[in-house]
Order: C-alpha cells, then structure tokens, then sequence
C-alpha cells in the first residue's frame, strides 16, 4: 500500500509539473516550433491564419520561398477546422493572428470591418496589383479591406463523353438545357444532380439565380430589408421559385439525401451528365477519377445576349487593426499577392485571380474565365445581407423541396428579409 | 472523538480543496458569465450589447424553431435510452453468463465506444447513402429506399439508430459490473426455490442493478437530451430543420447565427429540463435500491 | 434443465456471433477506405481493398506537425486523467463519509448539477475567460478537462462507495490510521474499479474530442490535438476520404491498445470488488 502511494504521489507531481511546463511552453510567447534553429535576436514570427484546406501544401511552398529572401520573418501557417468561427472568437478577444484570408462578402467579416477590427487598405499599395472591377466588387461601404487574390464562380460541370455520345451540343439558353436534359432522360441517363441534403448548396443556388435572372433583384431585397415592400409583391419571385422546382424533375432519385461529397462522387463516376455547383470542385473531381472527361460551362439565362456569372472573392488576404507585427505582415501579403506567387497558388485549383494579368490554370472552365475577362459578371447578392440570412434563407427553399409549396416559400422569404435591418 | 493533529473535520475539507478550486474558478465561473450574457442581446462578437433583462427568455417560449427542437430532442432522447439500455442490458445479461470465448466478445462488443462520434456519423452516413437503400429497393420498401436522412420523417430515426449502434457499449460495461455483484447465493436459492428466470431477475437481479441503472439512465438521458456531434456529422439539422436538437440549436444561435445571448438563454431551460427530468428518475429508482444507505 | 441451458449458450453464441458483423462492418469500412486509393473509393465506397495500399497512413503520418500533434494528444490525456485518478477519489471520500453536514451536501450537489449543463452554452464563456487568463495552450485544457470530468467521476464514484462499508473506516481508525491513511492504504485501492472505469470513460472522450481543443488551441498546429488533425481533411468544400479515414484508423489504434489492457480490469476489478458483509 505504501509503495501505491508513492507511485501515486510521484505521478501526480509529473503530472502537475507537466502541465505547468506545457503551460509554459506554448504560452502567448511565440515558441518557433517549425524545426528550425533557435530564432536569432531580429527574427519575427507572424502567423498566416489561413483558410482553404486545399491550399495549405503550396501555401507552405510559398512560405518557404518567402523566407528565403526574408529570412528575418517566420511565417506560420495556420489551418483550422471551423475557421470562420474561429477566425471571429480570436478577433474579438483581441488575440487576432497577424495575417489571414476571408472573404469580403461574408456579412461577420462585414460587421467586423465596420467595427473598425480590420485595417482599411483602400488606398494602399497592396491593392495596386489589383484589377479595378475586382477591387471595387470586394468593397463594403466602399472600402477595400481584403487583397482578392483569387476569384469563384459557379457553373454546370458536363460529363463529355455522355454529351458526345448523346450529341448534344453545349446549352446557351434556358430551354437548350431543358432540352438536353430531356434528351439524356429519354435515354435513360440522370441528367442533373443535386445535392439537396445541406442547405448550403441550395443557398449557393438560389442566391446565384436570384442575382442572374431577377431584375433589379439587389434594390429590391433592399426595400424588403427596410421595410418597404413584401417579398410577395414582386410577381417575378413565383415563377422563380418555380424553375427551381422544374430543373428539379430532371434531377436523381434521392435529391434530398444526396450531400455534396457524395454528388461529387457519383458525377466522377459518370452517373449523372450534368452538375450545378462551384468551381472549388474540380481539383477533387479530378482526384477522384483521373480518367474522367470533364468540363464546365456557364448555367445559361433565358437569352444568350443576357449571360453573366456570378464572382465571389474566394480568397483574399486581410490584416486586423490591432494585430501584431504589422509591417512584416504586409510584406507577406505583397509577396503572396505578386504575379508569380499568384500563378502558383491558383496553378491547382484553377480559380480565375482578382490580380492583374494572371494566367489561370485549368482548362475546364475557360468558357467561364472568359465570361469573368469580359466583366460579364455580379456580385453575389448575399453580401449585402446581415449574418446568418442567407442560411436561412438556403434551410427556407430546402423546405419548399420537401412541401412543393411555393406560396409557403415566399411567404417564409418575406418572413426573413422583411424590415430586418430595422431591428 | 478527536484526534491529535488536524481533526478529520479540517482532514476530509482539504481533500475537497482541489476540486472544488478547479472546478469553481474554471466551470462555475464560465457558467455565471453565460449566464450574464443570456440577459443580453450579444452576438457573440460584437464589441456592444444591450441588457434585455428576461426578454430571451420570454421569447424562446413563444419560439417555434424551440419548441420544434425541444419535441424533436424529447422523441429523439425516448427512442435512443430505450434502445440503447435495453440492448445493453440483454447483451450484460448474454455476456455475464459463463462462455468460452467470454472476454473476445466483452472486447469485440466494446468496439463502438472507442471510435469517436464523428467518424461513426460520417461511416453510417455513406451507409444510409449507398448500402441501405439498394436494400430498400430490392425489397420494394419505399422509405427505405432513399436516403434515411433525407427525409425529414425518416431522418430522426437515422440519427437515433447511429446513437444507438455506439452508445449501447459504455451501459452494457456498466451493467455488467452490476451484474457481477448479484450474490450468487441469493441466486441460487431462489432457483432452489424454484422460481422462474424471470421471477428471478425482477426479485434477485433488478434490486442490485438499480444503482448502476440509475447511473446509465441519467448518463444516457443527459445525452440524449445534449445529443449534437451525431446531428452536425449527419444532417446539419435537416432536412429543413427537422433534426435540429436543442444542443445543435444553442450552438446554431452561438455560433452560427449571431444569437449568442439567446442561444445561453434556451440553454439554461436545457439544464433545468435535464435537471428535473434527472431528478424525477433518480426518486424513482432509489426506492428501489437494494445495498447500503 | 440441462437441456434448456445447453440450448441457451448455443442461441447466446449466436446472437453474439451474429451481433460482431454488426459490430464489426463499420470497422472494417472504415480500414478498408484506408486502404483503397482515392478512385478506389469513388468507384466503390464499400469494396474489399485491391491491395495492401499503405500510401493514405504514410501521407498522414508524413502532414506537417504530425508527430506533435500525436504528442500532444498523449501528452493531454495521459496528464489529465492522472490528475482526475487523483482528484476525483479525494473529493468523493470525503464527501460520501460526510454526507450528513451541509458543506459536503452542498458540493456535491453544486458539483453533480454540472452534468446537466449543455457544453454549446460554456463553449464561448470558457474561451474567453481562458483567453484572459493566457490559458490557450494544453495547459489550459488538461485543466478543463480534468474540471469538466468531476461531474461525472463523482457520480460514480460516491455512488460506488457506498458500497464499501464505513467498518472498514473505523476498523482503520482504531489501527491508528488518520483520514488521509485511511484513504491511501484501505478506500482507494478498494476503489481501483470505479477509478478504472472513470479511466476508461475519460479517455475515451478526451481522446477523440474535438469541441474544446478547437476553442482553445486554434492558435498554432503545434498544438492542435489528433481530433483537430483529423477534421480538417473535411472542408465545406473537399472531403478526402483516403487520408480522413487512415486518420481515423491511426488515431483508434492507441485507445484500443488501452482498452485491451484495461478491460480485464475493468469488469474483472468491479467483480471482485463488490464487497458482501
């Protein structure tokens, strides 16, 4: 018995001395953990708190690049699950990371920058790389506080080969997709899917419709968040929410148990001809079936003369107001917004760049960079919404999938957007 | 009757001295500042905020989505505790007689718990999407041949039926141990007398299994009641907010949708729903307890 | 009679045989997706590996910060649960041998209501009182850990503890020994069961939680914890199952390891540790 005591004595002080030195170790105090020699006297760390898991491998090539002409700056990158939140907790205990990516048209960065959190870069000489219909799309109350490097958009990928051997020929108008979805079901091919099991992509589509074919669409809802009209009083919105519903029919089985992963994986084994989402896909379509002959091309309006897409700011480079180290910070982000290091970052995922003369990558979207190099574009029409809106207003059309009543919808629409910002 | 030195009065309160520092400076203290806020209207970031008073807490009563939530967690906490503690206590019952091969099956029937919930919600998953429903097909079920989570009558019990297939593991360890400490001779003198087996369970078994059923039933009910890695891996709350349980709509409001103030608020109706519902259980059962005290 | 019990093993073993598929089917998925290149998955999720393709568990093992992360997992719960082994027996000796005086009835209730607080509605308040305390790193976790785990533990362990007689503590006491002795040489041993199975319980969430290491070590991948790790091979927009899954399967292997050590102890140690007057 004495011994156990002991043994449990001697375990308790390891263990109480363990977590003092954990506690110690990896304190507020920059501990340079990456491998490298002690810092020398002069050496910054700063932390590059960034949020695409696909970027993270070349984003570390390009680090090390930095640092080789910086070597008295240490970057490390930080990739966390979950990052907005996370992002948004450290900002607001004051414990922001020195450097990171958001997004302009996410309405907690939003309030955030209003709130003063993040620094105002309009005028400064890291925007100068940028193309000026880009730099003014990323703007919130015309202010520039995100350096947009790379450019989203979304759009139908085609399964080539069951397009050639169906002979059908790419859609440029609305009825040409419904007749090619009429033709791959009269032969027995899934024409689209959808992957209605997460609200999500069904917001990433319906604010996508509403900003290509709603006229005036942005002053409208502006009204109806301001208290002065109804949702229902736009007699365009009935037959919009119908054509959601008719795609719909030519769509697989199981819509609402399909979840994006799993879509994914049956169009990369050619189960379905045709699919609607972002282009952020393609580097796992690809991965998932190399031999899988692909491309994309741009979800059509009723008249071709009409078609733009849609342009989000997928990645863009930020500093906060009371970070850390801040000069070293915008050396960074002049770095990684150069030419090169530009080409290199998007050279996999192949998003189209908001930085001047930038190549991009892959050839399965051409049709599309080619409509965002011609300024056929918008804005999303979400980034004018207050937080949390446009999951709503994504979980409101899931439910109108389920009931098929779209006089329900709008009323739910109205029930969301009406008079909220005066609340 | 004292003793030389520390009396054990002064003995038995330093031994509470660690928990009760740890626990008040680092839970309780948490607990009071969510508290403080459910009196707000805060987002959660917001360098501002007003007081509402009790403002949250009259709304959420009135709030259908809680409400929603509230009759989904109360159906989804019924199904799961049934099923979970019932399958455990028939495998305690089935594991605690005397076989070959006993301790490979203990491990084997473990297994479960030690997988964590996210990966078991993403593995039953791509089971609901591409094993269950070719079955459902062949066999000419119609709701089975979808996507049980893709249709919001269905979609409870997809969640409920993972939950279950992991959590039946812990209670049935438990129950075990309760087993294991029915006295044989009492067993064996009611078969000497020959009662029935089921005689048997109810007035030799069940008086020594209390304690540990309470502890199960409480620890299962609490989970149930806080059920949410299972919904986030599963179904985000959908279809269209059919699965959204109270613990995944706290954190909806807190984290997601800029509620925070309010999202504290329901939770504080959470604990005392736990709290009463714990209670009641615990009376119950302890006026059946057999053992000491 | 001994028919009818010849015939109830023979059901038992079958019902349990026939239970292990049950069991077992997603374990093998999810070895099996570990082991299938990222095409053999997509063509079939459910399929038999073509090989022994060992390709995702090198990838995993081979992620910055792997070994660090896998480190400080350890590291996390083996410190915690020393200290809970420690902790939480104390407290529930003296608060089941005291039941009678308020201050102990009060702790122990104020201590049990923290089993019916929902985690969503501390998260927050917990990352924002650590932050101001420049907890945010494992320090500071193994303290919310072993804090959050007395609820619990002291559930279980008063409730276990009365089952261990209080003549054993007066019989001690005539031997001379005070409160504490009493409770080094004669209760915790006695409690070894309860305690292995608070062990069990405990490790098994502290290992693969994710909740809490996300609020509190989000600051740099040197001290993220194997659960962080693993979730980000799931994005809104990627999910790459190859690496997720070897993931998942290296980080269930040490649990299991524990487990297969302990769970003699377990059920074994609560058999003999019932004590009949």
């Amino acid at each position: 018995m004495r011994k156990s005591m002991v043994k449990g004595g001697i375990a308790a002080l390891t263990g109480l001395s363990l977590v003092v030195a954990a506690g110690c170790s990896s304190g507020k105090s920059e501990s340079a953990n990456t491998g490298s020699a002690s810092p020398e006297a002069s050496q910054v760390k700063i932390e590059y708190f960034q949020m695409k898991p696909e970027g993270v491998d070349v984003v570390n090539e390009l680090i090390q690049k930095f640092q080789e002409s910086n070597p008295n700056i240490l970057v490390e990158q930080n990739n966390v699950p979950n990052p907005e939140n996370v992002w948004t907790m450290r900002v607001s205990t004051d414990d922001a990371p020195a450097v990171f990516t958001h997004y302009p048209h996410n309405s907690v960065f939003q309030k955030m920058a209003k709130e003063g959190q993040v620094v105002d870069l309009t005028n400064d000489p890291l925007m100068a790389n940028v193309q000026p219909a880009i730099a003014e799309l990323s703007k919130i109350d015309g202010k520039n506080y995100l350096v947009p490097v790379g450019l989203a958009t979304l759009g139908v990928y085609y399964n080539k080969d069951l397009f050639e051997s169906n002979n059908i020929a790419l859609p440029t108008t609305t009825a040409e997709l419904y007749a090619a979805a009429e033709k791959l079901q009269a032969a027995g091919i899934t024409p689209f899917y959808f992957h209605d099991k997460e609200y999500n992509g069904i917001r990433q589509e319906v604010v996508f419709k509403m900003g290509q074919t709603l006229p005036d669409i942005e002053q409208f809802l502006d009204d109806v968040m301001n208290g002065k009209a109804h949702i229902t009083d736009n007699a365009a919105f009935k037959p919009f929410a119908q054509s959601l519903l008719d795609i719909r029919q030519y769509g697989q089985k199981d819509m609402m148990g399909t979840s994006y992963d799993d879509a994914l994986r049956d169009f990369a084994t050619g189960k379905t001809a045709m699919w609607f989402t972002g282009i952020w896909a393609i580097q796992e379509i690809a991965k998932s079936n190399p031999d899988l002959n692909f491309a994309m091309f741009p979800f059509p309006t009723e008249n071709a003369a009409d078609l733009k897409t849609q342009v989000s700011v997928d990645t863009a480079i930020g500093i906060p107001t009371r970070g850390k180290n801040q000069a070293e910070a915008k050396k960074f982000i002049e770095f990684m917004t150069t030419k090169e290091s530009v080409e290199k970052y998007l050279a996999t995922a192949g998003y189209p760049s908001g930085i001047k003369d930038v190549q991009s990558g892959r050839e399965e979207i051409t049709s599309l960079t080619q409509l965002i190099n011609d300024g056929k574009i918008y804005p999303t029409i979400e980034r004018l919404w207050p937080p949390g809106l446009n999951a709503e207003v994504g979980k409101a059309t899931q439910e109108m999938f389920i009931t098929k009543d779209i006089g329900k919808y709008l009323d739910a629409l109205d029930t969301i957007f009406y008079n909220v910002l005066n609340q | 009757m004292k003793t030389r030195g520390f009396g054990p009065g002064a003995a038995f309160a330093l031994l509470t001295v660690p928990a009760v520092v740890l626990y008040a400076a680092f839970f309780l203290v948490p607990v009071f500042i969510g508290f403080y806020y459910s009196l707000t209207d805060w987002d959660g970031f917001s360098l501002s905020y007003k007081m509402v008073g009790l403002k949250n807490y009259i709304n959420i009563l009135q709030d259908k989505r809680f409400l929603n939530a509230m009759s989904f967690t109360l159906l989804y906490t019924a199904i799961v505790v049934v099923f979970k503690l019932g399958i455990a206590l028939i495998l305690a019952m089935l594991l605690s007689q005397s076989l070959k091969l006993r301790g490979l099956f203990r491990s084997i029937y473990f297994f479960p718990a030690v997988l964590s919930m996210i990966t078991v919600g993403m593995v039953f998953n791509q089971f609901f999407y591409s094993l269950f429903p070719p079955i459902g097909e062949a066999l000419g079920i119609e709701w089975l041949s979808r996507n049980l989570l893709g249709n919001p009558d269905t979609a409870i019990y997809g969640v409920a039926l993972t939950n279950i297939w992991q959590g039946f593991a812990t209670p049935m360890v438990i129950f075990i141990a309760g087993l294991a400490s029915v006295p044989k001779d009492l067993t064996e003198a009611a078969l000497i007398d020959g009662a029935t087996p089921v005689q048997r369970f109810f007035s030799v078994t069940l008086p020594f299994l209390i304690p540990m059923l309470t502890v199960n039933v409480v620890l299962a009910i609490k989970g149930g009641l806080t059920v949410f890695d299972y919904i986030v891996a599963m179904t985000g709350g959908g279809p269209s907010k059919s699965t959204e349980s109270l613990g995944f709509l706290i954190y909806q409001h807190g984290m997601n949708e800029m509620k925070f103030g309010y999202g504290t608020a329901e939770a504080i109706y959470v604990f005392l729903l736990i709290g009463l519902v714990s209670f009641v259980q615990i009376k119950l059962l302890s006026r059946k307890e057999a053992g000491q005290q | 009679m001994r028919s009818r019990r010849l015939a109830f093993n023979a059901f038992s073993y079958a019902f349990l045989s026939v239970g292990t598929l049950f069991i077992l089917i997603p374990v093998y998925l999810t070895l099996a997706v570990a082991m299938k290149t990222r095409e053999e998955t997509t063509k079939s999720f459910f399929s038999l590996p073509n090989s022994l393709y060992l390709d995702n568990f090198a990838s995993v093992i081979n992620k910055a910060h792997f070994w660090s992360i896998f480190q400080n997992s350890v590291l996390i719960t083996v410190v915690s649960l020393l200290l809970m082994l420690l902790v939480i027996p104390m407290v529930s000796y003296a608060i089941s041998r005291n039941m009678d005086r308020l201050y102990y009835k009060f702790v122990y209730l104020l201590i049990l209501s923290g089993i019916f607080v929902p985690f969503q509605a501390v998260m927050l308040p917990i990352f924002r009182h650590m932050s101001s305390l420049d907890l945010l790193n494992q320090g500071g976790l193994i303290i919310m850990y072993v804090t959050l785990s007395f609820a619990q533990g002291l559930f279980l362990s008063v409730g276990f503890l009365k089952n261990i007689p209080l003549e054993l503590d007066q019989a001690a006491k005539i031997d001379g020994c005070g409160v504490w002795l009493t409770f080094t040489r004669i209760i915790y041993p006695l409690m070894m069961p309860i305690v292995a199975t608070i062990l069990i319980l405990n490790s098994l969430w502290i290992w693969n939680d994710f909740q809490l290491p996300l609020i509190m070590l989000n600051r740099s991948p040197d001290m993220w914890t194997l659960p962080l790790f693993i979730y980000n091979f799931k994005s809104e927009t990627s999910f790459d199952y190859s690496l997720a899954f070897a993931a998942f399967a290296l980080s269930m292997a040490p649990i299991t390891i524990l487990y297969s050590f302990t769970q003699k102890f377990i059920i074994g140690g609560l058999t003999e540790g019932s004590i009949k007057s």
